[in-house]
């Protein structure tokens, strides 16, 4: 008989089918013809050709960083489509028009878009491969001032506030997976909550990728204004493939003085099979901007992907502006995760919070990587970190990698880490007091986890703990 | 650390060091001279480590790289018993074997009867074949880990040679006392062989001092080679001019049940960079690290550990803190890996500083590598002032606020001072920590 | 008769919260006074006001000490006046010694006693004197403060300490928390061996059993940062067998709230 520990690493992917629907699919390859190419098929201004240009030109010029600790066989640019969307019989003018094929694939997720169905207190963009399809709510939330749309909608409808955010956060060229997401950056949502509204209703966007060979690069933007409030989730999954697939997003996060943004995420992109073929690369850099006495709140729940290399950071530029992380990140299988959050500390009496769980099980390789710096001008600063790791069976790997620079003595910076097991004498504990291995292994784990659920909005917390279950699922005996 | 970025390859130094080999006085065994040239070849191929590699980010060495230290081909002038005498611990009984600028002084040292162990100069087995010395050296520390290492097999030239045989205990610690005499810049590659047979126990204490202020660079190495259920002890203080550059590579490899306890303290020297590693090859080990940094002015120290758990039911404990005051800076990092297979590892890891000063500096890094599931693994780190509570509860048992916080920041060093086991070792660095803190005399007499 | 502590209409609050809603106690030399109340009532922060936590701000009221106002005096110019808090929750305070610890401050008091300071031959005669009092293994004397000490021996380390600089007020903050009966009966006796005439008591705690140990002269009940009843040492047995509920009710009632 196997030990459960031993079977972890079995879980199934649920939503790895693919939708059978025409897709204009530009031919592999990078160039700047292509780049010309996806911003006219976008009908872009001029601003947006020239910006993604000189990305592409500063993005030849970089080299892949080597430093995460994760590895991979080379990555063939050339060998990628940067752009597919799905052909709809006429172009889109409300929701109903909507190709039903991509309706009942996002229903298929759990993400209803019609009007009978959709979820009611969430605002929904839904983006299917390089292209948002429909986007739910925008009236009412057109009433309060708030801009919710796709990002090529905002370019079309208000290419000033892009225009004039783009870029603030996270520059074209920070680094070499943003450098060609700025290049070749097909869709992704915008959210703009005016001065002093808080937003009625949570904002997500759910990303699939469908197409095979494709990679996709969206790009996100919130910007709340002075004492405005915004809570935002991400939700992403993937089909089934034996090739793996490149997701090189950009989110910026622009929360100007007294704002507040949440952002949640549930990455659930495909992680791969069990013997670590297909699976996405998530190459993601997500920071936001804090102004005085703004509050930028990151929550994440990664157990997709085959790599994650990500850190939502947060720039704590205004006085008393508070920044906070809270991660749990799943590797099982062959799956690699570095991931942390850098909290740059140059206001004063600003504040962090970082808490991060890693959980490791089959081959996983799990890192924990942050950056908390304290400017010299950063009076008072505090940060606490908290960095707990699971491992489950002997075969996985738990790291840590916190760097702590501090050049002001007013402040205070705390890191604490340790790690842990679900042991089989723990399950079999369990099991003996009537718990199914199942149910033992996901207490354990809701347990671990608990400090960052308690983060998510109510839906997402479920979701999440699912998932994790799932994830794990097959583990057992 | 804001000097210009000069050059890092060493071009100079690797051609000092090759006129050392060619002109050295002694006559030297084959094995040396091959070991010699091994380090030569080594250092000419890393040259000195560059800020852009990862574990040398916060320490630019271009103050070394870009100076030329000539080597010293004697001891300085002037040295007596005198100007050693405040470096004895107070324990004239003890084994000691003193250097100067980097040569051994017979007449200054004291090697007693056979204590168990065979305990000599480096440079007096140098010049025939040593089959012992011969296997272990370069094994504790690999002559091609960095420039540093490399350098130091180049221009080896003298350090201690100490072989404890079997079952045997020294009872009395050996100090290793390495002054600097010369006031003229020059450069000292001590190198330290110390092999500590099953059962054996042993306590070497080294202390580095300056007798002029003057700039001079340390460049020393020790290997420990510790064997199945030996004991050992290893403190090493450094309390060299304010002008010097420092830089130890200290290498620990331990078997079996064997347990290794260090204290680093380090309280002089313009740029000091510590390198300890320790492999815990056998099953079951012990290991204690301690250090303790004092820095001042625009002093700049490194502590680097690194803690192999390479086998199952090994426990370590480490804690490493560091006092910042003026505009000086300190950096930590400690890696421990846990290998795979090595279960039931118990490892903890703590570095705790205190910025005294607006301009003060701390970079910190515990960074844990983990591939076992059944072990218990924590680190922790904190930087920040003194603690509100524990200020409060001074002065609400009648202390003013400087008595309090000078109490107090003598206390926080002297929590990794009464980790060590010899109590003239603690008497001498009372004092010491006192005057490094200027921490009103009152306070320090009364411990 | 010149009370020693005189405190008035005393608000104090943390971080911006007002937990003292104004306080009124007289206390004269030789008495004990308990302060009891449920949790959160704002017992502790009365104690650590009294003994100038820099945490908290005195924001209405007075506390005159000795007939002078203390609002402004440092914690230690305090201590050396002689109030002595004993602390709910002890700090541990590694690298320095018990006894360098409480030698420094021991002087400090002296000095302000017009005394010579205590050479180490006789300090060490004090100690073992006081030690045995609150029958404290010597042992801990020498080891770094309160670290490694059990939760009963950090207690008995306070009522050491409070011994030893012979305060005229102590303030005793939860002290009985934590401890066994027999500890409990340990503590109570050191303490009971320093009530003098001239030296007055504060005891804060949550339950009546310390009070069968050290008898108090006046029973106060804090609630919501007001003393809402005061009484004899009956006052705690009442407590004891009707729980602060009732007193709730009264003090609510009081406020015009109505269930």
């Amino acid at each position: 008989m196997s030990s459960p520990l031993d079977e972890i690493a079995n879980g199934e992917y649920k939503w790895g089918f693919v939708t059978d629907i025409e897709a204009k699919t530009i031919p592999k390859g990078l160039s700047e013809d292509v780049i010309r190419q996806i911003s006219a098929l976008k009908h872009e201004p001029e601003f947006m050709l020239e910006w993604r240009l000189k990305a592409y030109r500063q993005w030849l010029k970089m080299t892949e960083p080597d430093w995460p600790n994760v590895t991979y066989p080379p990555i063939d640019y050339q060998d990628i489509s940067y752009y597919s969307a799905p052909v709809q019989k006429k172009p889109k003018e409300g929701l109903e028009e909507v190709d039903p094929e991509l309706l009942s694939t996002f229903e298929k997720l759990g993400i209803p878009l019609s009007e009978q169905k959709r979820l009611a207190g969430v605002a929904v963009d839904a983006v299917f491969d390089s292209v948002s399809v429909a986007t739910t709510f925008q009236d009412q939330l057109a009433e309060q001032g708030v801009i919710f749309c796709s990002f090529s909608e905002a370019l079309r409808n208000h290419p000033e506030l892009v225009r004039k955010y783009l870029g603030t956060v996270v520059p074209s060229s920070d680094n070499y997976f943003a450098a060609l997401n700025s290049a070749v950056f097909s869709d992704g949502s915008f959210c703009f909550i005016p001065k002093g509204v808080r937003c009625p209703m949570e904002l997500s966007t759910y990303f699939r990728i469908n197409s095979a060979s494709t990679g996709q690069f969206e790009r996100t933007l919130i910007v709340a204004e002075e004492g405005a409030y915004v809570s935002y989730l991400e939700g992403c999954t993937a089909p089934m493939r034996d090739e793996n697939q490149l997701h090189a997003a950009v989110v910026e996060l622009v929360a100007l003085d007294g704002a507040e943004i949440k952002y949640s995420t549930v990455q659930n992109w495909y992680p791969g099979d069990e013997e670590g073929r297909g699976g996405i690369y998530n190459f993601v850099t997500k920071r936001a901007k804090a102004g005085a006495n703004a509050k930028v709140s990151w929550t994440q729940v990664e157990t997709g992907s085959s790599i994650t290399w990500k850190y939502p950071s947060v720039i704590l530029q205004g006085d008393n502006s508070i920044g906070e992380f809270y991660s749990v990140a799943l590797t099982n299988k062959y799956q690699q995760a570095d991931t942390g959050t850098k909290m740059i500390h140059i206001g004063k009496n600003t504040r962090s919070t970082i808490i991060s769980k890693g959980i490791s099980a089959g081959r996983g390789q799990n890192t924990y990587r942050g950056l908390v710096r304290v400017l010299p001008k950063a009076e008072n600063a505090r940060n606490y970190t908290q960095c707990d790791s699971m491992l489950m069976g002997d075969r996985c790997g738990a790291h840590t990698f916190p760097y702590i620079s501090v050049g002001n003595n007013s402040s205070r910076v705390e890191h604490e880490a340790s790690t842990s097991k679900i042991s089989e004498d723990q399950l079999f504990y369990c099991r003996q007091r009537g718990l199914s291995t199942e149910d033992a292994i996901s207490m354990v784990i809701n347990g671990f986890c608990k400090e960052v659920f308690r983060e998510l909005p109510m839906e997402f917390a479920v979701e999440a703990t699912k998932l994790l279950s799932v994830s794990l699922e097959g583990s057992v005996g | 650390m804001s000097a210009p970025a000069r050059e890092t390859h060493g071009t100079a130094w690797a051609e000092d060091a090759a006129a050392f080999q060619t002109g050295a006085g002694r006559r030297v065994a084959p094995w040396i001279a091959d070991f010699r040239k091994l380090g030569l070849d080594g250092f000419r191929e890393l040259g000195f480590p560059a800020p852009k590699q990862e574990d040398w980010r916060f320490t630019n060495i271009a103050p070394i790289a870009g100076a030329r230290f000539p080597f010293a081909a004697s001891p300085g002038p002037g040295v007596s018993s005198a100007s050693l005498a405040p470096f004895l611990f107070d324990s004239p009984d003890w084994t000691r074997l003193v250097f100067a600028d980097g040569h051994f002084v017979s007449s200054l040292s004291s090697i007693g009867e056979w204590d168990g162990a065979d305990i000599q100069s480096l440079a007096d087995i140098m010049p025939s074949g040593h089959p012992v010395a011969e296997r272990h050296i370069g094994q504790c520390v690999p002559t091609g880990t960095n420039g540093f290492t490399a350098l130091n097999a180049a221009c080896l030239n003298d350090g201690v040679y100490i072989n404890v045989g079997e079952g045997e205990t020294v009872k009395k610690p050996v100090l290793l006392v390495y002054l600097a005499v010369r006031d003229e810049p020059f450069a000292a590659h001590p190198r330290n062989l110390i092999i500590v047979g099953d059962h054996a126990q042993l306590t070497v204490v080294e202390l580095f001092v300056s007798l002029t202020g003057g700039a001079h660079f340390t460049n020393a190495l020790t290997e420990i080679s510790a064997g199945r259920r030996s004991v050992v002890d290893y403190y090493r203080i450094q309390q060299e001019s304010p002008l010097a550059y420092h830089v130890s590579s200290v290498g620990v490899r331990q078997e079996e049940l064997s347990s290794f306890s260090s204290a680093s303290i380090n309280l002089g020297g313009a740029l000091t960079r510590n390198n300890l590693s320790v492999e815990l090859a056998g099953e079951a080990c012990t290991t204690v690290m301690n250090g303790l940094s004092i820095v001042d002015g625009d002093r700049h120290v490194d502590n680097q550990t690194a803690l192999d758990h390479a086998s199952p039911r090994c426990e370590s404990e480490e804690l490493y803190k560091a006092i910042v005051d003026d505009r000086a800076r300190s950096v930590f990092n400690g890696k421990i890996y846990v290998r795979p297979g090595a279960q039931k590892t118990d490892a903890k890891q703590t570095n705790r500083n205190l910025l005294l000063s607006k301009n003060a500096t701390v970079d910190t890094k515990p960074q844990l590598e983990i591939f076992a599931d059944d072990v218990k693994c924590t680190h922790g780190a904190t930087v920040g002032q003194l603690d509100e509570n524990q200020l409060f509860y001074l002065r609400s048992r009648a202390m003013d606020e400087q008595t309090a916080s000078q109490l107090l920041t003598y206390g926080f060093a002297n929590d990794i001072i009464e980790r060590i086991s010899l109590e003239p070792v603690r008497a001498y660095l009372h004092r010491a920590q006192s005057s490094a803190l200027h921490t009103a005399a009152a306070i320090g007499d009364l411990q | 008769m010149e009370p020693i502590l005189r405190i008035r209409n005393l608000h104090a609050e943390v971080e911006g919260k007002e937990i003292l809603k104004g306080v009124d106690l007289i206390v004269n030399p030789g008495e004990v006074h308990a302060i009891m109340g449920p949790n959160g009532s704002g017992k502790s922060t009365l104690a650590q006001v009294l003994a100038g936590h820099p945490a908290f701000t005195v924001t209405e009221g007075s506390i005159i000490y000795k007939g002078q106002d203390i609002q402004e005096t440092a914690p230690e110019d305090r201590a050396r006046d002689g109030i002595f808090l004993a602390f709910q929750y002890p700090i541990e305070i590694p690298g320095v010694s018990n006894s360098t610890f409480l030698r420094t401050g021991l002087n400090e008091v002296r000095k302000r006693r017009g005394l010579p300071e205590l050479d180490a031959f006789d300090f060490v005669e004090l100690v073992k004197q006081k030690a045995a009092m609150v029958q404290m293994d010597q042992s801990l004397i020498d080891r770094p403060v309160n670290e490694g000490f059990s939760g009963g021996e950090k207690k008995r380390n306070e009522i050491f300490q409070m011994a030893m600089l012979e305060p005229s007020l102590g303030i005793l903050d939860e002290t009985d928390s934590g401890l066994d009966i027999d500890a409990l009966r340990i503590v109570s006796d050191g303490v009971n061996q320093l009530r003098s005439p001239d030296r007055a008591f504060v005891l804060v705690t949550h339950y009546q059993r310390l009070l069968t140990y050290i008898v108090p002269d006046f029973v106060h009940v804090l609630f919501d940062g007001r003393i809402v009843k005061s009484g004899g040492k009956d006052l705690a047995l009442h407590l004891e067998e009707y729980g602060y509920d009732a007193i709730k009710q009264e003090a609510d009632a009081a406020n015009g709230v109505s269930n």
